[in-house]
């Protein structure tokens, strides 16, 4: 199978003055279908690499390759219709809008890309993560498992080929997180979705097709 | 704490260098239009002592000391007139001393040579030498005949013409209560009464105050040097007053501009406030953090105002009144007034540190830790609108709405001000359509008493004589002059039988009581006019003059009803009272035919425009002189050429200058400079508004763009959502832009509602339109303010990653 993702010597500084590099050098690159999972201590450069292959961080250099297209070398436009409609994220800290409604979260994608013809219908994406009760709810009137399931099914309204997935259990209990990753693993396995999640769980998933220690901003596979 | 205040102020370098700049021209404005002012002030005093004495006022023949004087004023000089020397039949010099303080005093300044010591010694004036004998050299002597005999007498020096251009009294009496013309020495004068020219310092009210409370116990004997206060001085509290007015207009706006950098700046030090005072800093530490940071503010800014205050300060000058005088200004006046405005400016930074330390002061340490992405609640309909682009820009506006409010309401203040100081600068300055060169008046004031009803002249007569005006009349290059007759004691008398609804009406406007003379009624407020033969001639193609000659044309004013002609053949009487040197009175009495009666309305002809208000009586001019009706002429208005060359141009300033010279108490305006003079003030209104309203505009979009941002950061991690899910920069750009359009928009809209409405109520000599063009540039200048913030605001925004938009920092 092709690669969807691929990444070229990528390098991150902060600090242009310092040189003190967060990601060193990494190249890697991602099959559609694949399941790559990072792990590492916080501070190792994970969450940095997740958002440079996800279109939200400019590397100091090397390159982002999706679908064979130089990411960072698109034009805003085109960078901005690849985030809307193919990547979709799931962040730590969640990153619900808490003025709007756990159904206006979710349908908020819709509002920025052009292909408005999602494959899920809202309530049924909700019906499958359980949260279907909540959909006139403000995201604060849930609870963090809940909440994690609205921020997922916001990365997964648009049917994006890659799911970006920073540490997405990290705040919930055994059991909701049992939940989300077989409803991951499922993704994967019937619609083709190709995952790359950042965590510091070490038994996450069972079987991924590649899972990378990040140590000190350099990727080791193990 | 000092250090701690000053590292974090210096992370911020960009923040620095804003509010730096920002408060910079704040100083260098408010400073600049204080030190101009006071330098065009000191120009303008300079130049008003020059030509009108720096003396307060004058005493005349009173009994008293210079000691006793210059005790109870704070100078005084000593002058006496001691003699006449007749030039002419029509021109007498005045003949005195002064002293050493009167001649600094009334700054009057040798062209050449110095001042008489010696007996027999003299010093003239130089249009009066000129009169005199042209060709009479300093060092050479001269036999003039005086007091009945001749006196050789030697030219020491030729005094700058001063004695005409100073105030005299009402009842001027050349000989008398005049100045000198010709200086002598005063040790070998016989000291007799003695006049005193004194001083006051102060402001011009306060001097005219002082001056007035000093002259009460001599009524008769002083007068103020209204010339100085009123002419010379004019513009003086205009100047002051506009300063003060624009300086404080843009410490007002100001506020706005140091109260958002500063929140700004405060908002993002929370954070380390809270870190600070987790690890035990006290409310006084943080105190002192603000103020140290104030005083590093204040004091970087002070060192950026002083080159913008020099480019401030020659922009000032150079758009109104040129001159300036730096070193005339009182340097300790200067340096406290600057000390004022610095100290207020200062304060106003501490205040908003104080209000800022209050504030935390409210917050929990926990509270002030805490990331910004604070929940706002939508209220009523809002919430209700499914439209995503409407919720989002209902969560925009919620974003510091009362700081929107206050930097609008400065868009819309410096909008206005910039607008009202243009309809100052173009009504105070007028539409001059007139082409006239020159104005003379032989006299300020007459003095008239009521005898029978009539007014009596009883001061001399000033006048120009009709020898010097035609003189002037056939000078090359003069084209016309408008000539008023010095008739002003002469009233015309008409019989009730034969008074026309015209002329009744005109009584019954100025003379309502229907006072008569021998019962003929008094017509008053009559202008006379003069005409020659091809005057006449213009008026009527076919007449014969010689039939006019003797006769008289009416022509009352053009509004007046039924103006008819029932009064042709009719006969008016004339009278005039007089006094002798004596107290008897004499009246002279002369009767004309009317030759005609004419409508003033439909005359292109120049001696007989502006008749559109007035009753005129038309005479022939040599009739006039013929009968002594008049000396001469009261009033002359001077029509040069178009094409004249520089040489004549001078010759006929120099002519109708010296004219003016030899009589004291006339009044010469060359109107192409009076113009000049006239619209300096204007433009200098214009200008400082012109300058708050750059400075207020510009820190007002400072204020904008500095809100905007702080909205954009405070918002950022929103943003950050919107851009991870699809959302362009270009997007995110818009609805900033639109949000800051809709709030200028009605900015303008406001400031133009309150303009066009002011203006409804306010007279206006420019049309409407006119200033909308104004308002149109006012406009452009501040869209492109707004523009070049935007840009700026774009690269800073484009600058951040999504990542670092939404990564939560703890």
């Amino acid at each position: 199978m092709r690669s969807i993702l691929k990444a070229n010597q990528l390098i991150k500084t902060y600090d242009r003055n310092s040189n003190h590099e967060v990601v060193k050098s990494i190249t890697l690159s991602v099959k559609e279908g694949d399941i790559h999972v990072i792990q590492g201590r916080s501070g190792s450069g994970k969450s940095t690499l997740l958002s440079m292959l996800g279109g939200m961080e400019t590397p100091t250099s090397g390159k982002v390759y999706y679908k064979d297209a130089s990411f960072y070398d698109l034009t805003e436009e085109q960078q901005a219709n690849i985030r809307g409609e193919a990547f979709g994220f799931v962040f730590q800290s969640l990153n619900l809008i808490p003025e709007f409604t756990v159904l206006e979260n979710i349908e908020l994608p819709l509002q920025f890309i052009n292909n408005k013809n999602k494959k899920w219908d809202t309530e049924e994406l909700a019906r499958v993560l359980e949260i279907e009760k909540h959909l006139q709810k403000k995201p604060y009137a849930l609870s963090g498992g809940e909440q994690q399931r609205v921020a997922l099914a916001r990365a997964l309204i648009t049917s994006p080929k890659i799911l970006f997935a920073d540490e997405p259990t990290g705040n919930l209990d055994p059991s909701t997180t049992k939940v989300i990753i077989e409803l991951l693993t499922g993704l994967n396995q019937n619609q083709g979705l190709t995952l790359i999640v950042v965590t510091h769980e070490k038994e996450l998933f069972q079987h991924p097709h590649r899972l990378y220690v990040m140590q000190n901003g350099r990727l080791k596979e193990s | 704490m000092f250090h701690f205040g000053q590292k974090l102020l210096f992370a911020r370098k960009r923040w620095l260098f804003l509010a730096t700049f920002s408060i910079a021209i704040i100083m260098a404005s408010t400073i600049s239009i204080f030190t101009s002012s006071e330098a065009i002030k000191a120009s303008l005093q300079e130049n008003a002592y020059q030509l009108y004495g720096e003396h307060s006022g004058v005493l005349i023949g009173i009994d008293a000391t210079k000691e006793e004087v210059s005790a109870k004023t704070d100078g005084a000089g000593q002058y006496q007139i001691v003699n006449q020397y007749e030039i002419d039949v029509n021109k007498t010099a005045t003949i005195g001393w002064m002293d050493k303080d009167a001649l600094q005093l009334g700054h009057i300044d040798l062209l050449e040579g110095s001042f008489p010591i010696d007996e027999n010694e003299v010093a003239i004036e130089s249009s009066y030498l000129y009169l005199i004998d042209p060709n009479w050299k300093v060092g050479e002597e001269k036999s003039l005949h005086l007091n009945n005999q001749d006196v050789n007498v030697l030219l020491t020096g030729i005094v700058r013409d001063y004695s005409a251009k100073w105030s005299v009294p009402y009842d001027l009496d050349i000989g008398r209560n005049d100045f000198p013309n010709i200086f002598i020495s005063q040790k070998h004068v016989d000291r007799g009464e003695t006049n005193f020219l004194f001083k006051f310092n102060g402001n011009k009210n306060k001097v005219e105050k002082r001056s007035r409370e000093f002259l009460e116990p001599y009524t008769m004997s002083g007068f103020i040097n209204q010339k100085l206060l009123f002419e010379g001085l004019i513009d003086f509290n205009t100047i002051s007053t506009s300063a003060f007015i624009f300086q404080t207009l843009i410490i007002i706006t100001s506020i706005c501009c140091v109260f958002t950098l500063f929140s700004y700046l405060h908002s993002n030090q929370r954070k380390n406030i809270a870190v600070l005072r987790s690890v035990g800093a006290k409310k006084e530490d943080i105190f002192r953090i603000y103020i140290s940071q104030s005083i590093i503010i204040f004091f970087f800014s002070l060192l950026l105002s002083l080159p913008l205050q020099v480019i401030f300060y020659h922009g000032i000058i150079k758009s109104s009144f040129i001159q300036n005088n730096f070193s005339g200004i009182n340097i300790v006046f200067m340096i406290t007034v600057i000390t004022i405005w610095l100290a207020i400016i200062f304060f106003i930074i501490l205040g908003n540190s104080i209000y800022s330390i209050r504030k935390i002061d409210q917050y929990s340490t926990n509270e002030l830790r805490r990331e910004d992405f604070q929940i706002k609640h939508l209220k009523g309909w809002i919430a209700k609108i499914k439209s995503f682009a409407i919720t989002q820009f209902a969560l925009q506006i919620l974003e510091y709405p009362k700081k929107v409010i206050l930097a609008l309401s400065t868009v819309v203040f410096s909008i206005l001000m910039v607008l009202f100081s243009i309809y100052l600068q173009n009504e105070s300055a007028g539409i001059w359509e007139a082409d006239e060169d020159y104005f003379l008046s032989a006299s300020e004031f007459t003095m008239m008493d009521q005898v029978e009803h009539l007014d009596m002249l009883i001061n001399k007569a000033s006048f120009f004589s009709r020898e010097d005006v035609e003189k002037l009349e056939k000078t090359s290059g003069i084209s016309y002059i408008n000539k008023t007759p010095f008739m002003m004691d002469i009233h015309p008398l008409i019989s009730s039988n034969i008074v026309t609804p015209a002329i009744q009406d005109w009584i019954r406007q100025f003379n309502p009581e229907k006072h008569k003379y021998h019962k003929q009624l008094i017509i008053p407020h009559v202008k006379y006019v003069l005409i020659n033969e091809q005057n006449f001639n213009e008026l009527y193609v076919n007449n014969d003059y010689q039939d006019f000659k003797g006769k008289i044309i009416i022509s009352p004013p053009s509004e007046s009803r039924n103006p008819n002609d029932s009064l042709i053949g009719e006969h008016l009487s004339f009278v005039r009272k007089s006094q002798g040197s004596g107290e008897e009175i004499t009246t002279q009495e002369w009767t004309f035919e009317v030759y005609d009666v004419i409508s003033g309305n439909n005359s292109n002809l120049a001696f007989l425009t502006d008749q559109s208000n007035a009753l005129t009586i038309i005479m022939d001019e040599q009739t006039a002189f013929d009968h002594n009706l008049l000396p001469g002429y009261l009033e002359l208005t001077i029509f040069t050429d178009d094409a004249l060359s520089n040489k004549d141009a001078k010759h006929i300033d120099e002519l109708i200058q010296r004219m003016s010279s030899l009589m004291p108490g006339s009044l010469y305006q060359n109107l192409n400079d009076f113009r000049e003079e006239d619209t300096k003030i204007s433009f200098y209104v214009g200008y400082l508004g012109k300058l708050a309203y750059a400075v207020s505009i510009t820190l007002t979009v400072i204020s904008i763009i500095v809100i905007f941002f702080s909205k954009y950061q405070s918002q950022k991690r929103r943003w950050g959502i919107y851009l991870s899910l699809g959302m362009t920069r270009k997007q995110v750009f818009q609805y900033l832009i639109l949000e800051m359009i809709i709030y200028i928009g009605s900015a303008i809209v406001i400031s133009l509602s309150i303009f066009l409405i002011a203006m409804k109520f306010l007279e206006h000599l420019y049309p409407i339109p006119f200033y909308l063009k104004y308002y149109c540039f006012v406009i452009l200048f501040l869209y492109t303010l707004l523009l070049i913030g935007s840009i700026v605001l774009n690269k800073v925004m484009k600058r951040q990653s999504i990542f670092s938009m939404i990564r939560v920092e703890d």
